[in-house]
Parts: C-alpha cells; sequence; structure tokens
C-alpha cells in the first residue's frame, strides 16, 4: 500500500529535521502514542494506540531510523502488531528547501498491512493510514512553527 | 462472533443519555446497533459501556415546524421511507430511504446512527449535505446546532463529542424536488458512489441545484463546482453535460478491490449528470 | 401436495417435505446440538500469508479463567499428525508431491488464517477472550499466490517436499493435436483466468464431538455432504476404530463442495474431547469460513485452437496451471484433473486435443470441489473458444456450435482422449428449444437495432455436456481416487405397510426426503407420505459415499429403484402365495398385484408386508420381513447437457452489465420431481451468473485475503436475479436404472459463459473480444474507457 504526501512548513530545513527527528517531538505527535523507549541510536520500541474514531487497537513495534542525511533525507522503517493486525512499513522523507524559510517535506511510504482487521475491512485502512499521516505532520508543524519550536 | 465483555445501560431520556456518557469512561451510544454491533462482534471496537438510546421516545419521529422538517435522530430508515410528510416535504430524503440495506435493515438503522456514524459508503451524509441539514446536538451545556456542511470532519468521524448525543436533524421542507441515485457495491450494498441532488427550476431556467456525493471520498462533500456552473442558467442539456464532467475535478478517490478511484471519479460524473437529467428533465 | 396416487408421485412437483421442519425452526443442525457440559473449540489463525513461526506462548491464554486447554501442534500431533488427502492422483510419471497438511501449523504457517492453536474454553466467550491472548511472534516470509508465478524460478518455496511448489503434472492426449494446430486455417491463442471462489453455503461448518471414554466410542455431528467418508478418514487419521466412531451430519445447510472435504477443525473437537472428558462444540463465524473452509476454481489457462475456416475446430490444447491452496484437502488433486480433463472437448466432436495441468501449491486457502467442480472450467473455455472463433471465421456462434456438435447418431460417443463414453445426447435438440424459446433470429435483428442506436446488447449462448453421477467404481478407483463410487438403499417396509428408506447419499438442500419417496412410492405402489427417507448417519444407514458430484439421483437413486425392485419380488411371491395362484398368474397394475384377468383380486405391498411380519403363512422359502437392501454400482456416469442464452445490456458510461433475458434449457433425462429440479437450476445458475459477474476471492501479494467478508465478497442477491425462463427435454439415460441424469450442477456450468459470452459479444463492436471474470462494472468500463481512445 503506497502512502504520499506533501506538507509544508514554515521553517528553514535544518530546524524541521531537527523537530521531525527529536524523540520527545516523536512522541508528541505520534497519534495514540502510549510509550516510546530508545532502545540504540535511532531505534525505538513503540507502543500506540491508534485506529479511526472508535476503531482502535494497541500495537507493539519497532522504529528506526535509517539512511539519515541532515537536512535532506531519511528514512522511517516501522514494524509491528497488535491484535487487530501488523503492519510494516518503510517511509522515505526528503526535506526540500521552499526558500524564504519554508520547507516541503514529501513522503513516500509503502506499507504492508495485514491481520483480520485488513480482512474484514480494507477498504478503510488506506484512508485511515493518509489521516493518521496528516494528523502526525499537522501535529509536528505546530511544534515547528509555534512558540515551543 | 463473540464481542469483548461490556456493560450495557438503556437511558430513557436524553438527560439520562448525557449523564450515563458523563459518568462513564469508554462508553458509546448504541441506536439501531446496525453499524457498531458488527463492530463489536469483530472486536474491531471494544468500549466498556454501551448505553443504548433507542428506548428514548423523544428521539423518534418526524414533524413539520414552520416550513422545516424536523426528524428525530432515533427515527429509522424505515419510518422516513414510509412517512408521508417526507415524501411531500423532501423528496430527496424519500428517495434515499428506501435504498438504504434491506428491509430489516431499514426497520432497526437510524437516521441519526447513521449520520453520526458517518460511514464514507454511507448513503444518508449525502442527502444531509445535498439538503444543507441542520444537526441539533445535545451535551452538558444544551444544544448546539450545526449544518451538515460543517458536520462531517472526516472518514468515521463529526464534531460530536464523547459526550454529546445527536437529538434531532431539520431540513427544509418545502418539498424541493430531489433525488438519490446509488451505484451499490455487489457484495455489501452499500453505495460505491452515491449522488444526492436537488434542483429547483422555473421556465427553463435552473433555480438552486445542491449536490451532495457520498462512496467517492473518505467523506461525503457537496459538489459545488457543478452547483455554481448551474445556479441561474437556463436549462440545457450542453450545460448539464460541461457542469458534471467538472464533478469529479481534484478529487481524490477511494480506491478498493471493487472500484479503483479512476472509476468512481467516472460513476461521480456519470451519477451528477444522470441526477441532473431526471431532476431538469434534459 | 399430496398426491392421489402412488403411480403419479414419480414426476410430480410435490412440495419439499423436509420445508415444514426446516421453515419453522425444526430443523437439527450441528449447531442446534447441545449437550450438557459440553466447551467451546476457538482458533488462533494465522494473520500472514506465509511466515516461520518462532514462537507461540499459550500462557496468559491457558491461565485465563475459565479455559480447558490451549492447544499447538506439538499437543495434538499425537492424536491426528496430518489430514490425509483421498484422491491422490498424477498420471505423467511425475510423482505427486502430497505435501503434510498437519491439523495446526507446524513450524510455518503457509496461508491467511491458518490455525495455528486451539483454545477450549468452558462457553464461546471465554474462549474468544483467551484467543486473543495466545502470543504468536511470526518471521513473515514472501508470499505467492498467482499459480503461475509459484511454479517460476526462485518463488518462495512454501514445502520443502515440494520443490518449485509444484504438485503434480497431468496430462491426457487424444489424437494429434500438435499436427493439427499446424495445418488448420485458422489459429486462435487465448489466456482465461477462471478465478478463486467461496462457496458461502448458509450454514458455516460446525462440529461438536462426544467421546466416550468408558466405551472409546465418539459420536461427532458435523456439517458434511458424506459422513461414511468423514467417518472413513476420521478412522485412517486418528486410529480411533471405524465401529467406534458415529458419524451425524443431520440436517445440514448448503454444501456445494466446500463439506466434501475431511477438516482439522472436525478431528480436533474429538481430541479436546478425549483430551477433557467432555464434549466439545465448534462452530465458524462467517469471517471464519471464509478463510478455514476450501474455496473453489482458480485456474489460469492457456488455450490454443485451430479450426477450419468454416469454424469446424480440429485441435484443442490446453494448458492450465490450478491451485491447490497451501496443503492438498481432501479432494484436491481430482478436480483440476479428472473431472476438468475428461470432458474438455464437451459436446464437440474435437478429434485432437490434448489438456495439461499443472498442479502448484499457493499461499492461499486449501481449494477443493465447488459446483461444478472441473467441468465448469472445462465449459467455459470450450464456450469461450467456441464464440472467439466465431468472431474470427466470421459466422453466428450459434452456426459454429452446430458445426461443431456431436451428433445425435454418434451416441454412445467415446470422447478423443479416450476416458469417457457419452451414454446419449441430443444437443441440437435442447439448442433449438433455447434458440425457439428466446426468438433468437428476432433478437438478432433486434440487436443491430440497438446496435445502431448505440446500445450495447449481446446475446451469449452455452452449450455443454457434463459428466456426474459419480460412478463407476472401477473408473474411480483407475482416476486414483481412494474409494469407490456406488451407493446404497436399504428399504424397510414396516409390518403396517408404511416405509423407511436410508440412503447413502447426503441432502444438504436437495431435497431428497422428497424426491427419494417420490421413487420410492412408485416402485412401491404407496402414498409419498408414508415413506421415510433417512440420511446422515452412520449408525443408522449402511455404508454410502454421499453427494457430490450430481450422484444422489443417478446413484442414490437408482440403489433405491433397484431395492425397490427386489422388495417387489419377494412381495410378488408372497402376493401369489395368499392369492393361491401361480407367480407367472399375476402382474402389477396400478399399484398392487393383480391376478390376471381378475384384476379385483389383488394384494398389495403393505398385504404383503403385514403377511411376511406375521410368517406365518409365507410360501416355501420366502424368509420372514419385508427388508431389502441394494449396492448400485453404476456401469458408466450419466451425461446431461443443454443449452443457456442470456441477453444483456452494458452500461457504456458505468459498465454495469443488466440482463434482460435468460433462457436455460436443459436434459437431465426422466425427471423426478419438476419443481425440484427447476430449484436446482435456478440455483445454480444464480452461483454461475455470480462467477461471470461478481465473485471473486480476492488476496493481495502478501496473501492477505481481502475479500474476507461478505462486505466483500459478492454472493447474488435475489433482488439482482433476471427471471428464468426454463425448458426441458427428455432425453434418458440407457443405463440408469430410472433414467435420471444429475441437475445439481447443470445451472453453475453452462451459466457462467452464456453471461460472459453476451457480455463479450455486447462489447465486441468495441474490438473487445475478452475480459477476465468477473466482469465487474469498473473493469467493464476500464475495458470500454480504454477501447475508446
Ligand atoms: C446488512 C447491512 C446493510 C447496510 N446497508 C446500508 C446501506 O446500504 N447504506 C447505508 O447508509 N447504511 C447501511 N447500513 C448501515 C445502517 O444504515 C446503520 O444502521 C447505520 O449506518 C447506523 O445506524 P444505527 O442506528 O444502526 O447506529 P449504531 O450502529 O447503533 O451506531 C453507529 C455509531 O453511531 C453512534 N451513534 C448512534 N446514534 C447516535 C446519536 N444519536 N448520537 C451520537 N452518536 C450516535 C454510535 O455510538 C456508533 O458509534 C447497513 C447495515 C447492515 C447491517
Amino acid at each position: 500500500m503506497r502512502i504520499d504526501g506533501t506538507f509544508s512548513f514554515n521553517a528553514n530545513p535544518e530546524h524541521v529535521w531537527d523537530v521531525l527527528l527529536d524523540p520527545e517531538a516523536l512522541k508528541a505527535c505520534i497519534p495514540g502514542c502510549q510509550s516510546m523507549t530508545s532502545t540504540g541510536e535511532n531505534t525505538y520500541v513503540i507502543t500506540l494506540t491508534v485506529g479511526i474514531a472508535q476503531f482502535k487497537g494497541t500495537y507493539d513495534g519497532n522504529v528506526s531510523i535509517q539512511d539519515a542525511h541532515r537536512p535532506d533525507r531519511y528514512e522511517i522503517h516501522v514494524d509491528g502488531k497488535g491484535r487487530p493486525g501488523w503492519v510494516r512499513g518503510v517511509g522515505k522523507i526528503k526535506l526540500v528547501d521552499a526558500g524564504n524559510g519554508a520547507t516541503t517535506v514529501e513522503v513516500e511510504g509503502d506499507a504492508t498491512i495485514g491481520g483480520p482487521v485488513f480482512s474484514i475491512g480494507s477498504r478503510f485502512v488506506p484512508p485511515a493510514a493518509k489521516m493518521l499521516m496528516g494528523q502526525f505532520f499537522n501535529a509536528m508543524k505546530k511544534r515547528v512553527e509555534g512558540p515551543a519550536g | 462472533m463473540h464481542p469483548a465483555p461490556f456493560a450495557y445501560k438503556a437511558a430513557h431520556s436524553v438527560e439520562e443519555a448525557l449523564q450515563l456518557l458523563r459518568s462513564h469512561e469508554d462508553a458509546k451510544i448504541l441506536a439501531g446497533g446496525h453499524s457498531l454491533i458488527p463492530a463489536l462482534k469483530l472486536r474491531l471496537t471494544q468500549p466498556a459501556v454501551l448505553i443504548d438510546i433507542s428506548k428514548i421516545s423523544s428521539l423518534r419521529g418526524i414533524r413539520r415546524e414552520n416550513g422545516k422538517l424536523i426528524i428525530g435522530s432515533g427515527t429509522t430508515h424505515r419510518e422516513i421511507e414510509q412517512s408521508h410528510l417526507v415524501a411531500e416535504a423532501s423528496p430527496l430524503l424519500a428517495s434515499v430511504a428506501p435504498q438504504i440495506g434491506d428491509v430489516q435493515v431499514r426497520h432497526r438503522g437510524t437516521f441519526g446512527g447513521s449520520l453520526a456514524h458517518a460511514d464514507p459508503a454511507g448513503d444518508w451524509p449525502a442527502a444531509a449535505l445535498a439538503v444543507d441539514a441542520e444537526l441539533v446536538i445535545a451535551g452538558a451545556h444544551g444544544t448546539r446546532t450545526v449544518h451538515a456542511s460543517e458536520f462531517f470532519t472526516g472518514m468515521l468521524t463529526t464534531v460530536i463529542e464523547p459526550d454529546e448525543i445527536l437529538t434531532e436533524i431539520k431540513v427544509p421542507g418545502e418539498g424541493t424536488p430531489g433525488i438519490y441515485l446509488k451505484h451499490r457495491n455487489a457484495a455489501s450494498g452499500y453505495a460505491t458512489v452515491g449522488v444526492a441532488v436537488t434542483a429547483t427550476h422555473d421556465h427553463g431556467r435552473i433555480g438552486t441545484v445542491t449536490i451532495g456525493v457520498t462512496g467517492a471520498t473518505p467523506v461525503a462533500f457537496r459538489a459545488s463546482i457543478v452547483e455554481h456552473a448551474l445556479n441561474g442558467h437556463a436549462v440545457s442539456a450542453h450545460l448539464l453535460d460541461e457542469a458534471a464532467s467538472h464533478a469529479a475535478d481534484g478529487l481524490e478517490c477511494l480506491s478498493d478491490i471493487h472500484a479503483p478511484a479512476a472509476y468512481r471519479s467516472q460513476l461521480v460524473k456519470v451519477m451528477v449528470r444522470r441526477a441532473l437529467g431526471k431532476l431538469l428533465h434534459a | 401436495m399430496a398426491v392421489a396416487s402412488p403411480t403419479r408421485a414419480f414426476g410430480a412437483s410435490i412440495r419439499r417435505r423436509e420445508d415444514p421442519r426446516l421453515i419453522t425452526g425444526r430443523g437439527k443442525f450441528t449447531d442446534d446440538m447441545h449437550l450438557a457440559n459440553a466447551a467451546t473449540a476457538m482458533f488462533v489463525r494465522s494473520p500472514h500469508g506465509h511466515a516461520r513461526i518462532v514462537s507461540i506462548d499459550t500462557s496468559a491464554a491457558a491461565a485465563h479463567p475459565g479455559v480447558l486447554g490451549v492447544y499447538t501442534f506439538e499437543d495434538v500431533k499425537g492424536f491426528i499428525s496430518g489430514m490425509p488427502c483421498a484422491w491422490p492422483t498424477t498420471n505423467t510419471g511425475d510423482t505427486l508431491k502430497l505435501a503434510t497438511y498437519p491439523p495446526l501449523a507446524d513450524g510455518k504457517v503457509r496461508y491467511f488464517g491458518e490455525a495455528v492453536a486451539l483454545v477450549v474454553a468452558i462457553d464461546p466467550n471465554t474462549a474468544a477472550d483467551a484467543v486473543q491472548l495466545v502470543n504468536v511472534e511470526y518471521d513473515p516470509l514472501p508470499a505467492v499466490i498467482n499459480n503461475e508465478a509459484a511454479v517460476a524460478p526462485g518463488a518462495p518455496l512454501i514445502h520443502d517436499s515440494a520443490p518449485g511448489n509444484q504438485a503434480f503434472r497431468w496430462s491426457l492426449v487424444g489424437g494429434d493435436t500438435n499436427g493439427a494446430l499446424a495445418h488448420a486455417d485458422v489459429r486462435i491463442s487465448q489466456t482465461l483466468v477462471n478465478q478463486r471462489l467461496i462457496a458461502t453455503p448458509l450454514e458455516t461448518r460446525c462440529a461438536v464431538a462426544d467421546y466416550n471414554p468408558a466405551s472409546g466410542e465418539v459420536t461427532v455431528w458435523v456439517t458434511s455432504q458424506n459422513p461414511h467418508i468423514h467417518r472413513l478418514l476420521i478412522a485412517l487419521s486418528t486410529g480411533i476404530p471405524e465401529h467406534k466412531i458415529r458419524v451425524i451430519a443431520g440436517d445440514v445447510g448448503g454444501g456445494f463442495g466446500a463439506k466434501i472435504p475431511y477438516y482439522a477443525g472436525e478431528a480436533l473437537c474429538i481430541f479436546a474431547s478425549k483430551e477433557l472428558g467432555v464434549p466439545v462444540r465448534w462452530s465458524e463465524s462467517r469471517s471464519e469460513n471464509y478463510v478455514a473452509t476450501a474455496h473453489g476454481r482458480d485456474h489460469i489457462q492457456h488455450i490454443e485452437v485451430g479450426a477450419t475456416k468454416e469454424g469446424k475446430i480440429t485441435a484443442l490444447k490446453v494448458t492450465a496451471y490450478a491451485s491447490l491452496g497451501a496443503y492438498p484437502s481432501t479432494a484436491a488433486p481430482g478436480v483440476p484433473t479428472w473431472l476438468f480433463g475428461c470432458i474438455i472437448q464437451g459436446p464437440y466432436d474435437i478429434p485432437n486435443n490434448e489438456v495439461h495441468v499443472i498442479g502448484v501449491y499457493t499461499n492461499t486457502t486449501p481449494t477443493d470441489a465447488y459446483r461444478g467442480a472441473g467441468r465448469p472450467e472445462a465449459t467455459y473455455i470450450l464456450e469461450r473458444v467456441i464464440d472467439l472463433v466465431a468472431a474470427k471465421v466470421g459466422r453466428d456462434p450459434v452456426d459454429v456450435r452446430r458445426l461443431n456438435f456431436v451428433r445425435k447418431d454418434q451416441f454412445p460417443f467415446k470422447v478423443a482422449n479416450g476416458t469417457l463414453t457419452y451414454d446419449s445426447g441430443d444437443y441440437e435438440l435442447t439448442l433449438g428449444k433455447a434458440l425457439h424459446t428466446i426468438g433468437y433470429t428476432d433478437l438478432r435483428a433486434w440487436q443491430a437495432e440497438q446496435r445502431a442506436a448505440g446500445k450495447l446488447v449481446g446475446i451469449g449462448v452455452s452449450s455443454f455436456v457434463e459428466v456426474c453421477g459419480l460412478g463407476p467404481s472401477s473408473a474411480a478407483n483407475a482416476m486414483g481416487f481412494a474409494g469407490g463410487l456406488y451407493d446404497s438403499a436399504t428399504i424397510r417396509v414396516h409390518p403396517t405397510g408404511k416405509v423407511t428408506v436410508f440412503t447413502g447419499v447426503h441432502s444438504h438442500g436437495q431435497g431428497h426426503e422428497t424426491s427419494f419417496a417420490q421413487i420410492v412410492a412408485r416402485d412401491l405402489g404407496v402414498m409419498v407420505d408414508d415413506v421415510d427417507v433417512i440420511h446422515g448417519d452412520t449408525d443408522k444407514v449402511q455404508h454410502g459415499m454421499g453427494t457430490y458430484g450430481s450422484r444422489s439421483a443417478p446413484v442414490g437413486g437408482g440403489a433405491l429403484r433397484m431395492a425397490g425392485m427386489k422388495i417387489r419380488a419377494k412381495a410378488q411371491k408372497i402376493a401369489a402365495h395368499l392369492l393361491e395362484v401361480a407367480e407367472e398368474d399375476i402382474e402389477w397394475v396400478d399399484d398392487a398385484f393383480r391376478v390376471k384377468g381378475s384384476p379385483d383380486k389383488s394384494k398389495t405391498i403393505p398385504d404383503c408386508a403385514f403377511a411376511a411380519y406375521m410368517a406365518g403363512n409365507l410360501p416355501a422359502g420366502v424368509t420372514p420381513v419385508l427388508e431389502e437392501q441394494h449396492w448400485y454400482d453404476p456401469e458408466n456416469f450419466v451425461f446431461p447437457f443443454g443449452t443457456h442464452i442470456c441477453v444483456v445490456e452494458v452500461d457504456r458510461e458505468t459498465g454495469e452489465t443488466h440482463i434482460k433475458r435468460y433462457v436455460a434449457v436443459d436434459d437431465c433425462g426422466e425427471i423426478i420431481n419438476p419443481m425440484l429440479r427447476d430449484g436446482q437450476v435456478h440455483g445454480g445458475i444464480a452461483q454461475g451468473i455470480a462467477q461471470a459477474l461478481w465473485e471473486e476471492a480476492v488476496y493481495d501479494e502478501n496473501g492477505q485475503l481481502l475479500s474476507g467478508s461478505l462486505m466483500d465478497y459478492a454472493i447474488p442477491k435475489a433482488s439482482v436475479m433476471p427471471h428464468l425462463e426454463l425448458g426441458h427435454t427428455v432425453t434418458p439415460s440407457p443405463h440408469n436404472p430410472l433414467g435420471v441424469k444429475g441437475i445439481g450442477e447443470a445451472g453453475t456450468i453452462a451459466s457462467t459463459p452464456a453471461v460472459v459470452n453476451a457480455v463479450m459479444d455486447a462489447l465486441s463492436p468495441l474490438g473487445i473480444h475478452h475480459i477476465d471474470m468477473p466482469l465487474r462494472p469498473a473493469k467493464v468500463w476500464a475495458a470500454i474507457d480504454a477501447a475508446s481512445h
């Protein structure tokens, strides 16, 4: 399943990069993040309770940041499972200097999803994934552009 | 097909239901149960408490007040289908109701439940948008009224807060001609695309057209580009062709094993055109 | 409806005698068996299409209050280590690679939904809670879903024991196909996909097992089409002595082939009952049924045809890649081979034909027979081919059918590959009747007008012959089936003349309690309501092979007729004795033995029965009691045939297909009950139309079943069914005791190509000649859209 998106930030790439990869920011902005603990450089174990509306499930998984080239690009690898199903995916994230102190973040995600939830509710999954990605970057945007950033 | 354990409470008034909602963590309203119970049985959702509002008589019924049709959120699809008042006051709603599910489903499922659930393939959201319904929501601090255009916030999500209840829906009641066209998913019977249209015209000139579309995108929407292209213009087949051909402009349509995005956008265009043709006779 | 006279019972549209019970909730289905102290079994199922099992932690589930036991493969393998395959066939010298089918995953999961652990608890809710507590760690592996990709180099290996994922290669060759292809005026190559289907019986699979440790006996209620085969397979796979096993398949709510196989669910209920000392019940949810019960069809077929410029087909070569799914189910290897390949030339005289089948393993639910089993796959090829040839040579497809038909004077007709001899047929007759009913000539004129007006309207014809009434045991054995295909009947005439019939075939919707009573009523001269039919209980009924392959009426009914004749023969002796005349002086007229010349002097079967039970006044050498049994092993299969015609309109803008008319003319030989025949045809057509237009089991590339519920798997609704115009002709089977041929599968076999041919005919002005099924609106619209750019 492909999940792509483009998000613009009113800050320069370096600043956006620092916030996007800040564990505290990640923890605060990943939708439904219950806990996130570092297990090494750029690797975390994470517990999420996510979903859409009432259809939420708890997932345990590993997140790692790879191939990081500040401030241009990095990859985020996710591998998680929960009762409703499992997910594995890679997001390739590119930060493009949009001039005037602005940055465009381009996301190319490729996720594999499975389990009962997918088998009986596959129509909901891609829009839900997209919605969650939107929530994440909007939260990040607030952090990058807001007073805390 | 066995839900996770939950507690069940039946409310007998809106006040009691609100009280119950406030006093329980992780509570869910149960109306007709025809979306909620399947999800419970599949354990896709596991609320701790269900608050049954189907026994609240004030949430049920259809009446006309000051030219408006007022429909209780707990009114079933079947009651709407069989209401003479609805047939007269809102041909669009009368056209939607019999196209929902099957008779058994229509006897249990409710107007308000369907709107609150906001299924991307649900039928009522398209109609609510097209008639510019006003949705009355009760909460701890009284009621608030939200227009349909502001009600749906995303797939399966609305502005209703966890401690609120949708109580009634007000729609214009002057009998504006309207029609609902539905392309059914062969498996589920839900809308692959559903198009709800109202239109007025006088002596060959279009008055106002409203178009609500469901099924195509994660959340139902108003096809305002088409509406603008038509309102106030002289009716002609060419105008309708041209306007409808833009009905899917800029849409990011859903894609599933039954209908890829390109097919959904084709359906939106074709069905908008056909609905307009039926209402405007061109 | 009561029929005034027994003689008129046969051939009357008597209402189903089982219906008052079924429609008032008085049926007894497996899930209705509520035994005291019964525990509930549930399965933990794989969320992956292909994965290594790293670990299974059952501790939390086992500790959950109310849980009686949690088991994995290691726990159950001593009781049952693998599910047996009863049709281990191959014929090319390539050895069959029959992968082991473990009852619970053994180290690896090979399809989405494969059972990994068994949880048994005091009630369903507790079991469902505990299932969530079993923690399985998986290491996902790449999956393979496509049949051809599965045998391509480098494909993920599913079983170490089946290199290249190939289960078998199988071939039948008749004539010189390559030679004929080389000399053909026209040649066509086409690939057809016969998609994977899910049977979807109204009743999902269930089982209740009650093991009695004191006696060593076990009673198992199952949803089975063939309880004696289940008993045999339980005995063979678990070591429980066969005479200690009672299998009961009482009321069964539909099978469609998916209830032929013997599955782990049933076996493990026996295991758990033995282990825990209480009855154990299990009942599939619909979404569980969709992953755990056998799927059907799933072929990719490459076809080469050679024909003369008139459209006479001279050569047909088929190479089919057929999926067994992840494991070999009970009858699976036989379905895409013998049941498909033998009939590859259908009703046509195609002197040179070859069929090669590559059976493959893929990461999908195992497949098995599905209504029609093999014959729809063959018929679909032929009927598409006829239309493709007709288009190529520029002739009406009806003329091309006529040109190729086996003629009436060619019967008995031996097919080119030598496997089958068609018993009787008149293919022109059903075609002619169907054309007449639909008004073919006018219809083509109407089509021309519609086309001129820009409408996409099409007419699809499908002629077929099928092989059913499975079948002679010698043929079945020669085809590698590990069982005989005879069947049995016991007729017990009680002292009062009431009759109980025990049949070895099984009714799961067919209506045997009605049609079989009609057969016996005629032969015994008693009223239909005085005959009860018992089936589905191995402790009540003598051995029998169950119901599939449209065998109930030809084989089970044949056995009944023969047993009935034995009753008559014995009763005739008694009647002569009672009437004090020689046996030669009486005749069977108007439901009684009558003295020739003095018809008022008569004895009925009930009269004779009473005397047989009184037993003091019997002729010499005649034993007491009136009860007879017969084991009928047919000398040949039976070959029903027919022609279906479908008229459609395709919506150019939405790709939707609307069926405007549907005519079906079937010939199933003698007719026992026209209403039941029509019911079989109606249901069959509905399923066949659904394959053409809607149904499809869809997997993603990781082996996730995306059509995992009725929200996404489109079975036909009554509201979308067209009016069906049925007709029939009667060409009796010359060798069957009743002259009947089967009708259970005909509708499914004929209708799918009729609909597809109609849609392709509608689209032909756009230059579209083939679209693979199902012809969902989105797919058809995409083809129209592509053709108009
Ligand atoms: C077989 C089948 C076929 C169907 N086909 C169709 C179809 O073709 N088209 C279609 O549109 N729908 C269809 N439905 C859905 C049906 O219309 C549902 O009844 C409806 O969507 C939900 O209404 P309900 O009253 O059953 O709500 P419930 O299932 O009881 O509740 C749904 C959700 O809304 C919330 N809710 C309900 N009422 C309120 C309220 N007053 N205030 C706040 N929250 C509330 C609940 O908490 C829950 O989250 C089908 C359902 C089935 C089972």
